[in-house]
């Protein structure tokens, strides 16, 4: 086959994959053309398919209020930036109610900025461990976090949850950040973003809140991974730093 | 190279969110919940599934709406791709659709308008404008695919073409379409 037919019989596979209706033949020898001719896949073509999609589309409809309810409410659960993981001041003791904690919670999410009088993320957890049905799992070091020590507290019916790290090496937001992930088999394979994390390079015990970007009901597992700045949508799992896990 | 200019109140909303704006998502939930509820309802059912995969694609739209460059995509475009990788994502783990092939390995990276191999921007003006040239069959069975929402099976039902010629000539017609996108670069005869 001449250069020229090879290059047209691969744009029209890399067309196909951008379509999404590649036979297992035309995958293996788009697989082919690619590994023994040096073709690379046109990200031009996946953006055209998405904008077709989106421009051509009759069939527009709104979601449902329910459905717009829960990614509001998905929205109000975003960390305004990656969460920051705070040193727990000692001289501070847990004094509110667990429905001003959870009020305070929700506008810390909100609002972004933080006032002198919200409570830390520590009082947080110790509110929210005085509540009922809270899960609470100890974290084990991979072996390179041999020395890492902490736990992670989780309420179902709040959604709500902190993980408490001593001896988690700090990170540089340039280059990695930490990131939780959350097994909830009844759900999905896949494990839930429980968000990206840093810690700081003062050393001492750190409280991390938990932002889970879908709702998570059985959680078996919370597992850390040491991902890209910004984290990832699906974690390769390269770099595991601790797993909690139910016994 | 074909340009058309941005909507700038729309296109701002994903700039927004970038910036960790207070509402941002609200807005780009209000503006877009119904193209990606519309796209992602074509490829996953039942709808309670469908309502999980919109949240995934919202939630990756939070992360990675600093990629978001409105000199190579509408944000309708932009946001559509994420709807539809989320949605073949879904079928590959359902294995539901085990024809779609898996989204390229570095598909994160090229995501990123800086490793882009062009600054053609698309959006609806031009997608429409590289439309119009197509062969009026082939436009014909673009229109079948993206607004009738018709698999290719579907559409050799409706019209009674061959499988195969329809799968060729939408897969020629998109090169096609990248061509005229792109007039600078040489590509093969698309048909």
């Amino acid at each position: 086959m001449k250069s020229t037919e090879m290059k047209q019989r691969f744009d029209e596979l890399d067309a196909a994959r951008a379509f999404g209706d590649l036979s297992p033949e035309e995958q293996a020898e788009w697989t082919q053309l690619i590994n023994k001719h040096g073709f690379s896949s046109d990200f031009d073509l996946d953006l055209l398919v998405a904008g077709l999609d989106a421009t051509l589309a009759e069939d527009v409809v709104a979601p449902s209020a329910d459905l717009v309810k829960k990614l509001e409410g998905q929205a109000a659960g975003f960390s305004p930036k990656a969460a920051v993981a705070e040193a727990i001041p000692f001289w501070r003791n847990p004094a509110l109610g667990w429905a001003a904690a959870a009020c305070f919670a929700v506008a810390l999410v909100v609002m972004n900025p933080r006032a002198e009088t919200d409570p830390s993320s520590a009082e947080l957890r110790e509110t929210l461990i005085a509540g009922a049905d809270v899960l609470q799992l100890e974290f084990a070091g991979t072996p390179e976090f041999e020395n890492l020590t902490g736990d992670v507290v989780w309420t179902d019916d709040g959604q709500s949850g902190f993980m408490r790290f001593t001896g988690l090496p700090a990170n540089d937001p340039t280059k990695t950040q930490y990131q939780l992930w959350i097994v909830d088999p009844t759900r999905d394979e896949r494990p839930v973003d429980g968000g990206v994390f840093n810690i700081p390079s003062d050393g001492g015990e750190v409280v991390v809140p938990i932002r889970a970007a879908l709702r998570v009901d059985s959680p078996v597992a919370f597992v850390i991974t040491v991902e890209q700045p910004g984290g990832v949508v699906v974690s390769k799992q390269e770099i595991v730093a601790a797993i909690a896990q139910r016994g | 190279m074909p340009r058309s200019e941005p909507n700038p109140v729309v296109d701002e909303i994903l700039p927004r969110v970038a910036r960790r704006e207070p509402l941002a998502m609200n807005d780009c939930i209000a503006q877009f919940g119904g193209l990606v509820w519309s796209i992602i309802r074509r490829y996953v059912q039942p709808d309670s599934e469908a309502e999980d995969v919109v949240q995934e694609a919202f939630s990756e739209l939070w992360q990675k709406a600093d990629r978001f460059d409105r000199s190579r995509a509408s944000a309708a475009t932009f946001i559509g791709l994420i709807a539809r990788r989320r949605s073949i994502d879904w079928l590959r783990r359902k294995s539901r659709r085990p024809e779609l092939h898996p989204l390229p390995p570095d598909f994160d990276e090229v995501v990123s308008s800086e490793t882009a191999p062009t600054n053609t921007r698309v959006d609806a003006e031009n997608l429409q404008g590289a439309l119009s040239k197509l062969p009026d069959e082939s436009r014909e069975l673009f229109k079948l695919h993206f607004s009738g929402g018709l698999t290719h099976a579907e559409i050799a039902d409706k019209t009674g073409l061959p499988l195969g010629t329809i799968k060729t000539r939408l897969r020629r017609g998109l090169i096609e379409m990248r061509n005229i996108l792109r007039p600078s670069q040489t590509q093969p005869a698309a048909s």
